[in-house]
């Protein structure tokens, strides 16, 4: 017997370690949140679902880092001290030392994500879309989960606010969860599965579902406040901005609602469907369709900007700087334009498509090819210098 | 044994090396062949996604071709939120005749099938057949394929599902039909005949028609039902979310919220409701008309007053092989047999190799000449033959003219129109004057131009095309072709499909198949108050539906001018009916007219632009990889082996190139001793296919002859083969090999041998579950083997084995085997009787000698069609189990012939998942003296002889 118990804890160890055996607590404390609007916490970096970015990184680029990592990663990875961490659609949490370029360690902590994960102080809220338990919280300093919950299939990154945490599912279920103990504070159900991340500006809580229904919901008491039908299929989320809520759908048109009564304003036509998120700054929406364009619309007015051509599809989120927009296609180029009028500055081509979005954090720029490498991109003259520095 | 095995194994890699295509038959010496009759001169057309391979002669198809493709990939990224790096290898024929003679599938290709996507180099092959829409679909089709394939194959591998599920073929076809095009008059032929005479197949049960038309159509009828009920989206999650669970079906229930029962119950009542309202106003074919054809599939009925009777005659399959058979007018019921005259035999010969039964119509004149066109080596041929006389009088090709479809005789019959498809690939209108033999082509362009009928007065041709106003949109309308100006005009509008069209023999009257119901109906035009045909006429005439049929009918063909024959669809049979009293319904006034045209009269076919063409340039062979393979087998007597083959090919699959290399030693001293390696390269081009090679084999061996041996064998060879047609081919082989040879007990032996073989083989068997069950294959063999140094081996080889299978009736076959195989001179070797494949009763390989000699007779008969054994976790179904009565005699001998055994008893057949057949023969061995009193049970696999 006794016998018996030791060889059960020696598979139950070995098990355990090959479920999240890769992963190392990480050496994170308050003061690394002290400036949240450069850190990466959540998808888009905040819960505008803006996608801009503080600074931009000047090309020309030379790879500083990279490392093989295969899977997409889910939107795009986090940043937060010394570290750059991500989920992959396989249910891979990753942790790396964005400075020294060094995987730290990595492990399943899900069957399969389709979003990314939010980060709040050292705990990392999660949902899987396979699994009996698909929603979490681990805390990164002890490795530990706070909770686990069983909810449906969950599609979306959690939104993290006022200490709830809300995530769309598969079913069309909305829910508001406790942050701290996981337990349901209220739910609503849409007309169809939901797959893009939800935004939230004040109380509005902003969704969409794969039957062409925008909502907004009370981001307290999950009453709705308006609803809208727009036709089509919405994969991408919606970002806030300027009082509006913008979004595209698979029918190539992209809308902007009114955020307070979810009214149309304006929409605008496209020739391809459109899958990614949008990217927000200053006035200008930004995003990608399937007809291998990347568009610069005029928020107030609804009018183009200017468009440019790639030459494959862009289904993920463009990243708008100060000066720039980055996105990447899956032609397999990496392309930088000017935000202002949508001309080339840059283009790279790598081994494999993107199909996630680059970020920037300290004048370093991360993009991960599919299945391939996550690299680590700065200015060609600044190279040498920080290799010498690692 | 593991010599014999060996030996047998390096004839079957040889034949299987070189000859691939030719053995697709069966495993060995038969099979029909895949003839290259075309040189066909290979360019690319590079676009941004694209490499076409195309030949000059089709250029103009290829670059509308080209835009097709590109056009396609656009919509489908879209469709698949997905986009393929990869440049597509497109492969493009401009007749289906062409097609067939690819080889980058070894399969032989059924005129059914309009193209198809091959996995390990990505390639898409795909023929033209005239019609430019129809080009545009398939193109469409087969990258949905491609798509499919890949955006799998990536949602799996991005979640780490490496050995991820894979959609079943009814999704995966379904998805392919649904995307290619909307739902047609074709489709909802078989989903409205399938759901009134109730054998739709429900989801749940889909294997039971797996491969099938029925099952591309239900999967089709599937989707649209899930799209228009759950919404596109849920189709594009089905792919979406496969890696999730390890079988489609959970995905299904995953992303629909219903396991295939319930989704089922829903999809039937969904469809029954949808079609059973049609009986109201609507009728079924055989409620309301004579049955005048009623077995089998039966097409193209073409009408014939012989001097004693009339008579219809028609293309017909009803056992396997098309053939036009003749049968008398008359109405048919369940008590009345049909009697039906096999008029000409196709698919068993050159002459008649297949009769394009969807496609092409048949005509007779009033002397009783049949016009009827068929594939005839490389082309098409017309034929004109006399029913009275029963022969051939006449057989057309022409160089340039690749199909040839639907002739039509002029009334006096000095002339002959049809429908052909020339080397670019443009189908039109042509016509041959029987008097002066003189063609005349009568359109050229690329518009579809088809089922062409003289007027009774023989000044117009009435035809079916898309040069209408929405032929882009895959209309077909009438047309009038003015024999005398060349002038063609309307005779009806409308964005539909009109087809077949036939002149009354009063000239008031045109009738039509029409998919203006959304089904195939029969309808008329009435053209009586049309002098001459102008621009305008076609405002003057009037349409009228003619059949009310919930299922398709079409090809009507006017008896008199108050009775017509139709093809319909019915019951999953396509069978022949008449329609009477058509003066009466004709003056019941439900008239409608056509539509006006408004905008252009015709629409243009698009090209890819020029600045969109990346490249034009002349193939060159490049080689990849197509198999890599590798086995490790352990033998408790023989030891371990292991080993490896890898074969590379070009793109278009004409040359190939096969690397064996296996090792069998057992002590590492012995490694490069027991080193095996083959390296062949088979050329399968030209018509004249070739082959050679260089190997070396070593190792330990047996046989009854030798008993115990190490050879060591080193040589090349060479292999050509010209094949006449389909059927028939001669082989020519040589090799010749360095032998060292060491028999236990005996001195060594060194020799340099060479054999020479010629064949002669001839195959048209007709195959069904198990083997072969009509037709013939023959093989006759010679050859040479001889020791060129010292002459002490130096035999010649005699090979006959004929084949011969006879129908007694639709299910029952009488095959008769004859089998010799002679050698003479010094040191022949030995050939083998015994076991389940030929002397049965007898352990394999128990009856040996130089000589021997073999009949085989079995009486085959169906005895289970279909049987399904329920398990408590899954079903089994087994489908064709088939029995068969036996007698065997034969034996062998060195000097004298010992006298005949033999065996006789029955046995059964079963085929498993259509790759290999199981047998179990149960029976009693004789000496013609007596019978031995035990029976004998032999269970092995293998398809009948």
């Amino acid at each position: 017997m006794r016998g018996m118990k030791k060889t059960i804890l020696f598979f139950t160890v070995v098990l355990g370690l090959a479920g999240c055996g890769g992963l190392v607590k990480l050496n994170i404390h308050q003061q690394d949140f002290q400036n949240p609007a450069a850190l990466w916490l959540t998808s888009g970096k905040n819960n505008l679902r803006h996608y801009a970015s503080p600074e931009d990184v000047l090309p020309p680029y030379g790879v500083l880092w990279e490392i093989k990592y295969k899977s997409v990663i889910a939107d795009h990875p986090l940043v937060v001290g010394n570290y750059l961490l991500f989920t992959t659609v396989s249910g891979r949490l990753a942790l790396i030392d964005w400075e020294k370029g060094m995987l730290l360690g990595d492990g399943n902590i899900a069957p399969g994500v389709l979003h990314g994960p939010t980060l709040h102080n050292w705990t990392l809220f999660y949902g899987a879309n396979l699994g009996r338990e698909t929603a979490g919280a681990l805390d990164l300093t002890t490795l530990k989960h706070q909770w686990k919950v069983y909810l449906a299939h969950i599609n979306t990154n959690p939104l993290f606010w006022k200490e709830k945490i809300y995530l769309g599912a598969d079913n069309g279920d909305f829910y508001c969860l406790d942050s701290a103990s996981g337990k349901q504070r209220w739910k609503f159900t849409a007309r169809s599965s939901i797959l893009g991340s939800p935004a939230q500006f004040n109380q509005y809580l902003v969704f969409a579902d794969l039957k062409g229904w925008v909502y907004c919901l009370d981001a307290t008491s999950g009453a709705m406040v308006w609803e809208t039908k727009l036709g089509d299929s919405f994969y991408a989320g919606p970002l806030v901005a300027e009082g509006n809520v913008l979004i595209g759908n698979t029918n190539g048109f992209f809308y902007c609602l009114n955020l307070g009564d979810g009214s149309l304003r304006w929409k605008f036509k496209t020739a391809g469907a459109i899958f990614g998120h949008a990217a927000y700054r200053n006035g200008f929406v930004y995003f990608g369709n399937n007809d291998h364009f990347l568009f610069s619309l005029n928020v107030s007015r609804g009018d183009l900007n200017w468009k440019f051509q790639a030459q494959g599809i862009i289904n993920t989120a463009p990243l708008a700087g100060p000066d720039f927009v980055y996105f990447g296609s899956w032609d397999r180029y990496f392309y930088v334009l000017d935000r202002i009028t949508g001309k080339l500055i840059y283009r790279r081509q790598f081994d494999r498509p993107f199909k996630s979005t680059p970020i920037i954090y300290r004048n370093r720029l991360f993009i991960h090819t599919a299945n391939s490498r996550l690299y680590c991109l700065v200015n060609e003259t600044m190279i040498e210098k920080l290799k010498k520095k690692k | 044994m593991r010599g014999k095995s060996s030996l047998a194994f390096f004839v079957l890699l040889w034949s299987f090396i070189l000859f691939p295509s030719l053995a697709s038959a069966q495993w060995f010496y038969f099979g029909r062949n895949k003839v290259q009759y075309t040189n066909f001169d290979w360019h690319i057309l590079k676009t941004e996604h694209f490499d076409i391979y195309y030949y000059p002669e089709m250029e103009e198809l290829a670059e509308k071709g080209a835009y097709y493709a590109e056009e396609s990939f656009r919509y489908l990224q879209n469709k698949f939120n997905f986009y393929l790096n990869r440049r597509i290898p497109l492969i493009f024929y401009s007749s289906h005749l062409h097609f067939q003679q690819t080889n980058i599938t070894p399969s032989f290709i059924p005129e059914g099938v309009g193209g198809f996507f091959e996995f390990i180099k990505g390639r898409v092959v795909i023929p033209s057949d005239g019609s430019l829409n129809q080009f545009k679909k398939v193109i469409r089709h087969e990258l949905v394929h491609v798509f499919m394939h890949s955006k799998v194959y990536y949602v799996n591998k991005e979640h780490a599902r490496f050995e991820g599920t894979y959609p079943p073929l009814w999704f995966v076809e379904g998805l392919a039909e649904f995307w290619s095009g909307d739902w047609d008059a074709q489709a909802e032929m078989v989903l409205r005949d399938a759901v009134l005479n109730n054998y739709l197949v429900p989801l749940s049960k889909m294997y039971q028609i797996n491969g099938t038309y029925m099952m591309y159509k239900e999967g089709q009828a599937i989707l649209e039902y899930i799209a228009e009920k759950y919404g596109e989206e849920k189709i594009l999650l089905l792919m979406e979310n496969i890696w999730k669970h390890s079988r489609f079906e959970e995905v299904f229930w995953d992303v629909l919220g219903k396991n295939y029962q319930e989704f089922d119950q829903e999809w039937i009542y969904y469809l029954k409701k949808r079609y059973y309202p049609l009986l109201k106003k609507y009728d079924m074919s055989q409620m309301v008309t004579q049955t005048i054809v009623r077995e089998g599939y039966n097409f193209k009925p073409a009408f014939y007053r012989a001097p004693d009777k009339e008579k219809v005659v028609f293309i017909g399959n009803r056992s396997g092989y098309t053939n036009i058979y003749m049968t008398d007018l008359i109405p048919r019921t369940e008590k009345t047999p049909e009697k039906s005259e096999i008029l000409i035999k196709g698919e068993r010969s050159s002459e008649f190799e297949t009769f394009h039964l969807f496609s092409s119509k048949i005509d007779v004149d009033r002397d009783g000449n049949l016009a009827f066109s068929s594939k005839s080596g490389e082309r098409d041929a017309l034929y004109i033959y006399n029913i009275p006389e029963r022969r051939i009088v006449h057989k057309y090709q022409w160089p340039d003219i690749v199909g040839i479809s639907s002739p039509a005789f002029s009334p006096d019959g000095q002339k002959v129109a049809f429908s052909g498809l020339d080397f670019s690939g443009k189908k039109d209108l042509f016509y041959l004057d029987l008097r002066s033999q003189e063609l005349i082509r009568l359109t050229n362009d690329y518009y579809d131009d088809k089922d062409p009928c003289f007027s009774p007065d023989g000044r117009y041709l009435v035809f079916s095309s898309d040069r209408t106003e929405f032929g882009d949109k895959w209309s077909y309308n009438l047309f009038v072709f003015n024999l005398q100006n060349g002038l063609i005009y309307y005779v009806t509008t409308g964005k539909c499909q009109d087809n077949s069209p036939v002149w009354s023999p009063s000239g008031k009257y045109i009738a039509f198949t029409s998919d203006r119901d959304s089904s195939l109906n029969i309808w008329v035009v009435d053209v009586s108050d049309i002098r001459e045909w102008k621009a305008g006429s076609y405002l003057h005439t009037r349409i009228k539906q003619l059949s009310f049929f919930t299922n398709a009918s079409f090809d009507p063909e006017w008896v008199d001018n108050d009775r017509l024959l139709f093809a319909v669809y019915e019951n999953n049979r396509f069978q022949i009916r008449e329609m009477d009293s058509l003066e009466t319904k004709l003056e019941v006034d439900h008239y409608l007219a056509n539509l006006k045209l408004l905008g252009n009269r015709k629409w243009f076919p698009k090209s890819l632009p020029g600045g969109k063409v990346l490249g034009k340039l002349r193939y060159q062979k490049k080689y990849s990889l197509d198999i890599a393979q590798t086995q490790v087998s352990q033998d408790p007597f023989w030891g371990t082996t292991g080993g490896a083959i890898l074969s590379f090919t070009d793109m278009l699959g004409n040359d190939q190139y096969y690397f064996l290399i296996y090792n069998n030693a057992q002590s590492r001293g012995d490694f490069l001793r027991s080193f095996n390696l083959a390296i062949t390269k088979v050329s399968l081009g030209k018509r004249t296919n070739y082959g050679y090679g260089l190997f070396r084999f070593a190792g330990r061996y047996f046989n009854y002859k030798d008993g115990f041996y190490y050879e060591d064998r080193a040589g090349g060879f060479f292999a050509i083969t010209y094949p006449f047609s389909q059927f028939e081919r001669i082989e020519f082989n040589t090799n010749f090999s360095y032998s060292d040879k060491e028999i236990f007990g005996e001195p060594r032996r060194l020799a340099v041998l060479t054999s020479h073989w010629f064949s002669f083989v001839s195959d048209n068997s007709l195959w069904y579950y198990t083997g072969p069950i009509e037709g013939h294959r023959y093989l006759f063999s010679i050859g040479n083997t001889y020791y060129i140094r010292w002459s002490n081996v130096n035999y010649y080889t005699v090979f006959l084995d004929l084949r011969q299978y006879l129908r007694l009736s639709r299910g029952l076959t009488y095959a008769i085997r004859f089998l010799t195989m002679y050698n003479e001179g010094k040191d022949a070797r030995w050939f083998y009787l015994g076991g389940s494949w030929d002397m049965r009763g007898y352990h394999r390989w128990s009856i040996r000698g130089e000589k021997i000699l073999f009949i085989s007779n079995e009486l085959r008969f169906p005895f289970i069609d279909y049987m399904n054994i329920k398990f408590p976790f899954l079903s089994m179904g087994f489908r064709a189990i088939r029995g068969a009565l036996f007698f065997d005699a034969g034996n062998a001998w060195n000097e004298r012939w010992p006298g005949f055994l033999g065996s006789m008893g029955f046995g059964f057949r079963m085929n498993l998942f259509g790759y290999f057949v199981l047998r179990l023969d149960i029976g009693k061995t004789t000496n013609f003296k007596r019978f031995t009193s035990r029976w004998f049970t032999q269970f092995f696999f293998g398809w009948d002889f």
